[in-house]
């Protein structure tokens, strides 16, 4: 055999094989396309989202959900473990970069809302919130920011692995009331 | 009124910790208070993704067609500093065929795993343009490879027996990388991918100066990474060599002028090979023949290595760092606890059931440890075969898997100029 | 042309130095030591404390606000500025790029025809080198990859490897309470309790596909008794109308080590046949380290040694039981403990009976008024001394298992009972299935009935499995499935709870986890706590009567044709 036909031969093999592997691969591939999430469920803020995303600014940033939200006085999400007093005053804040915003709703009850741009996704308030609260804060990755690597770098760095791929078409893994 | 809470925060320590817990019941407010919705912003990326292998086909058959119908440098130059911008910059370089390798790695090895359409068409359709017509991609499409590309300013050759020592280790990470992905432990490549934080502005420090190292090099040493680290190159590489069409130095017919014999810088260029005579014909031959008996025996005491490695190698793997991670934490006091185990028991998991699951990937890591260590015993052997036959080549040639279509010798082959000339009509 | 170019060369001089300067600058940034986020610093910190001392100091507090601004601020600045050197450096860069390829046109070397060498032998030199390199990159490889196999420990811990690869000496005198503690030495391990030593065992496991499985040996009898362990070896009994057998199987291996058969002297007595659910070997068998004990329907006690050999064998039949005997052998130090209770309390042939583990000998009777039994004899240790409990209509009994003398008796059983009374902390828990269950303080003496017993609670309870208690709750599993539990603290029912199979096994506890295997060989895990969790179900894939019993790294299930050992391989 000569070496073009050779080559020839080799070439037609590769092309079936190459061509079957992406049939299987087409016909499997049906499903919904996958962003990467984090499982707040698992997630235990160790503080890595923060650091870890392959962005300056983490994609990671803690949300809140207000239904399950106590507003309560004491946030202790909002609150430093021994705070000096319950107000606003640096001293008495937890998030480092003051992301959370308090605001008065009705005797006694305050609403914390996240201020997006701040926030850096450390997870200090999220702890706080599980801990002794209920739980309502939590971190997520934010997909407007998010640019979906091939490996989410935090993922490979995150302790409890909670972050893994979800479908695209529910992108937020929020808790809810049961 | 003002402590309530701390009193029911008392209360709720009291009754243990556990977890999303109820403990405050949302108010029902008289003010009428509207809760603020919790925004949730859609993922930016997937009509994207589609538009990405839209031009990842238009791009291989522009740089494919630049390369061997229009046999223009400037062409695919340009057109790789493009796709520098659009696959790096724009699109922040994930993903790539490179990294896709390992996608697909993972979906033959775990029927769980789904892998997207396009990433599957981001890995085969370059394999597939190169099959037919060289690494048109290498030149004109990676990003990773225009990004070495355009910083190569000095281009020294490297000595041979370096060039083809170093070569190596691609076909070894190549056998790592898919290793890694298919027992699930990691996808390196993208770990450790140099420049991803360039195209990004941001990434890890040791990253950026990786990345800083391998674009200093670069100045020098032509695609440093593509050539001796690439494991995708390495499929290309072979995908190359059974092109159908190649580049070809010359236009017309090679004059044996040696003037391209240093143009590439990526030692690309084979070249012709001495005559021998009947006896040392003779010798080579003997020689491969013995070397075809030795071949079985190197990748057996690789394979056999490979499958011994298998178990340190399973380090990588989340599950079993975890594994080891609770056993050596076991006696220390839990402010001595990392992350990792403090997760590890917040899931419930007995220890027993953890160490299972990581002796079974443990064993995932042994069974390929046969098929890494017997790939890099082949690498060497083929590698060895290849230097003990005598090649047959009479002319100049652009070798088939190594060149990376770039296009930089055409202007040196006198018969090019010769060509051109008349088609321009002598102006150039 | 030329002034074109020197134009470009000051441009290309220009963009290196500009680069080289933004590149220096951010390498300070990103060297700088600072920590991950404002609040880390030390100053805020000890403006912070100086505040908590001083609430009132209006002069500090403003301090630290200022304070946190400031960090606050040059945080985010910091990150612009690394944002925009990045942009800068990336435009220097190409700008340095492109004046420096403008500048210069000769950009790859050109080959001098006449100098280069071109040869036969110079191409030979050359690929000998490379061959070299090639081998010595080969070599490269291996060595990394033995380095690898040989410096990195990756080991990953086999439960009970170590305690079954060097079992414990047997001892010579009878084993101590601790020793006993961490064996499963006879029906429901130490204190009849069901509770697993710490032995790390795998709570997920599938029999049909093999899943954990350590290993399945067949046992050629079959037999309602459950397995009994100390370190290595494994022993249980099977019978039929015709033979009785012992067998003691490897834990490690699941070999069969021996099998043997009783051998009686003389007449074989004539007993009646058991029900069909109890069988000929309902009793399960007890150990001491040195000898294992075994008793059958028909009343025939034997001892064995670990090798295999009878030492001794009594007759005590035939018994008077309606459904066939089935109380299990309990041991106190070298005395072997039989709940002879039999026929009805009009008509007293029951009894407790001591016997020396040596020979065989009685020790000790004591004879009781009760009816038969189904449950088997414990021995706890309280406070004030061991006692063995034993449960038959009317009485819930202790006695003094040195001397077979009563301590005390609580008149609250009525009927047929087959659950095994438990222990913990103080106080014995009495089931029966028509009266429920009692708490009963192990420290009374006589007739305690009116003054010891601290509650009954009447909710699930079984006719057939015995209970369980973690500390704070007690677990009944009923035949049917329904499980309840109950607070240790106020005998009152915090939740039940229908689970699906029928039970014959008694619950056991492994950890925080409650193990309840089926009829049909599921094993369903529930939470111990004060909620109701189903955590799983593993399926055996045979089916299950006896209790499970555990060893160093393995559960023991005894299915009707094999005995199971879940663990790791
Ligand atoms: S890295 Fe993982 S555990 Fe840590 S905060 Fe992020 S999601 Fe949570
Ligand atoms: S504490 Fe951390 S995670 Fe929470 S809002 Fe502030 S920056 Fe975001
Ligand atoms: S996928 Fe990439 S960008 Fe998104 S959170 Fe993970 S590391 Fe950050
Ligand atoms: S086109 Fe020419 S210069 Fe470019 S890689 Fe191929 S052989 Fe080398």
């Amino acid at each position: 055999m000569s070496r073009t036909s050779r080559r020839d031969f080799l070439r037609g093999l590769t092309l079936l094989g190459v061509g079957a592997a992406t049939g299987v691969g087409i016909v499997r591939a049906g499903q919904d396309d996958t962003v990467w999430q984090i499982d707040p469920m698992k997630c235990i803020q160790c503080g890595r989202c923060a650091t870890h995303c392959v962005l300056a600014e983490s994609a990671v940033k803690a949300v809140h959900v207000h239904l399950l939200c106590g507003h309560c006085d004491l946030c202790t999400a909002f609150f430093e473990p021994e705070p000096i007093d319950l107000n606003t005053g640096a001293e008495n804040q937890l998030c480092p970069t003051g992301a959370i915003e308090r605001n008065f709703i009705e005797e006694p009850y305050f609403s914390y809302v996240i201020d997006e741009p701040l926030c850096i996704g450390c997870g200090k308030c999220v702890k706080g919130c599980e801990m002794f609260g209920n739980g309502s804060m939590f971190l997520q990755i934010r997909h407007d920011r998010c640019t979906n690597c091939n490996a989410c770098s935090i993922g490979d760095a995150c302790p409890s692995k909670a972050i893994s791929r979800v479908p695209a078409s529910t992108p937020y893994l929020l808790k809810s009331t049961h | 009124m003002k402590r309530i809470a701390l009193t029911l925060l008392l209360l709720g320590l009291a009754t243990g910790a556990a977890w999303a817990e109820e403990r405050f019941p949302p108010p029902e407010f008289e003010t009428g208070y509207e809760l603020p919705d919790t925004a949730t912003p859609p993922p930016r990326t997937l009509t994207w993704e589609r538009i990405d292998v839209a031009v990842l086909v238009l791009a291989l058959s522009l740089a494919t067609w630049l390369v061997l119908r229009k046999r223009s440098r400037r062409g695919v130059a340009w057109l790789g500093v493009g796709s520098l911008i659009y696959f790096g910059f724009f699109r922040e370089g994930c993903v790539c065929p490179v990294g896709a390798t390992q996608n697909v790695a993972l979906a033959i090895f775990d029927s769980s795993y789904a892998l997207p359409f396009c990433v599957l068409m981001f890995f085969v359709l370059p394999l597939g343009f190169a099959l037919f017509a060289g690494r048109s991609f290498c030149s004109g499409v990676c990003p990773l490879g225009a990004i070495q590309e355009v910083v190569l300013l000095r281009p020294v050759g490297l000595p041979d027996f370096l060039e083809r020592a170093l070569r190596t280790l691609a076909y070894v990470y190549l056998g790592l990388a898919v290793y890694f992905a298919a027992t699930g432990a990691a996808f390196v490549i993208c770990r450790y991918d140099p420049f991803v934080g360039f195209f990004r502005l941001s990434g890890g420090f040791n990253m950026l100066v990786l990345g800083g190292c391998f674009l200093l090099i670069g100045v020098f040493v032509g695609r440093p990474y593509c050539r001796f680290l690439c494991p995708y190159g390495v499929l290309l590489d072979l995908a190359g060599r059974l092109s159908r069409w190649r580049v070809s130095i010359t236009p017309a017919a090679c004059v044996q002028c040696r003037l391209c014999e240093e143009s590439c810088p990526y030692g690309a260029i084979a070249l012709p090979s001495p005559r021998r005579d009947a006896r040392a014909r003779a010798a080579a031959s003997r020689r491969l023949i013995l070397l075809l008996v030795l071949l079985p025996l190197l990748v057996s005491v690789f394979a056999y290595l490979g499958s011994r490695a298998g178990k340190p190698l399973s380090l990588v793997h989340p599950t079993v760092d975890l594994a080891l991670r609770v056993a050596a934490e076991r006696d220390l006091s839990d402010a001595k606890a990392s992350d990792e185990t403090v997760a590890f028991r917040k899931t419930g998991e007995t220890i027993v059931d953890l160490n299972v699951r990581a002796r079974d990937r443990q064993a995932a890591f042994v069974a390929g440890g046969w098929w890494l260590g017997g790939w890099i015993g082949l690498v060497i052997g083929i590698m060895l075969i290849g230097l003990f036959t005598l090649p047959v080549r009479i002319d100049y040639e652009a070798d088939r898997g190594r060149c990376l279509s770039c296009a930089r010798c055409f202007p040196y082959c006198p018969t090019g100029h010769d060509r051109r000339r008349t088609l321009t009509g002598g102006a150039a | 042309m030329t002034g074109l170019r020197a134009t470009w060369r000051s441009i290309a001089a220009i963009a290196v130095v500009f680069s080289f300067i933004v590149l220096i600058v951010m390498l300070g940034l990103y060297l700088r030591p600072t920590g991950e986020d404002p609040l880390d610093s030390a100053k805020w910190q000890d403006l912070k404390r100086e505040l908590s001392d001083r609430p009132a100091d209006q002069v500090v507090a403003d301090r630290l606000r200022k304070l946190d601004l400031d960090l606050r601020r040059e945080y985010f600045g910091r990150r612009e500025t690394i944002r925009l050197g990045g942009t800068l450096l990336l435009i220097g860069l190409l700008i340095a790029l492109v004046a420096i390829k403008r500048s210069d046109r000769r950009i790859n070397p050109v080959v001098d025809p006449l100098v280069m060498e071109f040869s036969a032998r110079a191409m030979d030199r050359k690929v000998v080198r490379s061959r070299w390199a090639i081998g010595i990159t080969g070599l490269l490889l291996f060595g990394g990859m033995a380095y690898l196999l040989a410096a990195v420990p990756a080991e990953i811990p086999v439960p009970g490897a170590a305690e079954l690869e060097s079992p414990g000496a047997v001892d010579q005198g009878p084993p101590t309470v601790e020793v006993l503690a961490r064996q499963w030495a006879s029906f429901r391990g130490y204190e009849g309790s069901g509770v697993a030593p710490d032995f790390e065992v795998p709570l997920t496991w599938d029999g049909a596909a093999g899943e954990n499985i350590a290993w399945k040996t067949a046992i050629p009898l079959s037999g309602a008794n459950s397995p009994v362990v100390w370190n290595d070896r494994v022993f249980l009994t099977g019978a039929n109308e015709k033979k009785e057998e012992v067998y003691c199987i490897d834990a490690k291996t699941g070999a069969m080590l021996w099998k043997k058969g009783l051998i009686v002297a003389g007449r074989r007595e004539e007993f009646d046949e058991p029900m069909e659910d109890t069988g000929y070997a309902a009793p399960t068998a007890a150990t001491d380290g040195r000898y294992v004990f075994v008793m059958f329907a028909s009343a025939r006690v034997a001892a064995f040694d670990f090798e295999g050999r009878q030492v001794w064998l009594k007759s005590f039949g035939p018994l008077d039981s309606s459904y066939g005997y089935s109380s299990s052998l309990s041991l106190f130090e070298d005395k072997l403990l039989l709940q002879l209770d039999q026929g009805y309390r009009d008509d007293p042939k029951s009894r407790l009976l001591a016997l020396d583990t040596a020979t065989g000998k009685t020790v000790w009777e004591t004879p009781r008024v009760v009816d038969s039994s189904w449950a088997s004899p414990v021995v706890v240790y309280t406070e004030s001394g061991p006692q063995v409990l034993l449960s038959a209509a009317p009485i819930a009994a202790a006695y003094d298992p040195e001397t077979g003398a009563e301590l005390w008796t609580a008149e609250v059983i009525e009927g047929e009972v087959a659950p095994t009374p438990i222990y913990r902390d103080g106080v014995a828990y009495f089931v029966q299935e028509d009266v429920g269950l009692f708490a009963i303080l192990a420290s009374g003496k006589g007739n305690v009935t009116e003054s010891h017993v601290l509650f009954s609670n009447e909710d699930g309870a079984p006719d057939v499995t015995s209970p369980l208690v973690d500390g704070e709750r007690i677990y009944l599993l009923a035949t049917d499935g329904y499980l309840t539990c109950i607070r240790v603290a106020d005998g009152e029912t915090i939740w039940q709870e229908d689970l699906e199979g029928n039970y014959y096994a008694s619950p056991s506890l492994v950890g925080d986890v409650l193990l309840l295997t089926d009829m049909d060989g599921v094993t369903r895990k529930v939470a111990a706590g004060d909620g109701f969790k189903l955590l799983g179900e593993n399926a055996l894939g045979e089916k299950v009567d006896a209790s499970a019993a555990f060893g160093p790294g393995r559960i023991y299930l005894r299915g009707k044709k094999h005995l199971y050992a879940i663990g790791v391989k």
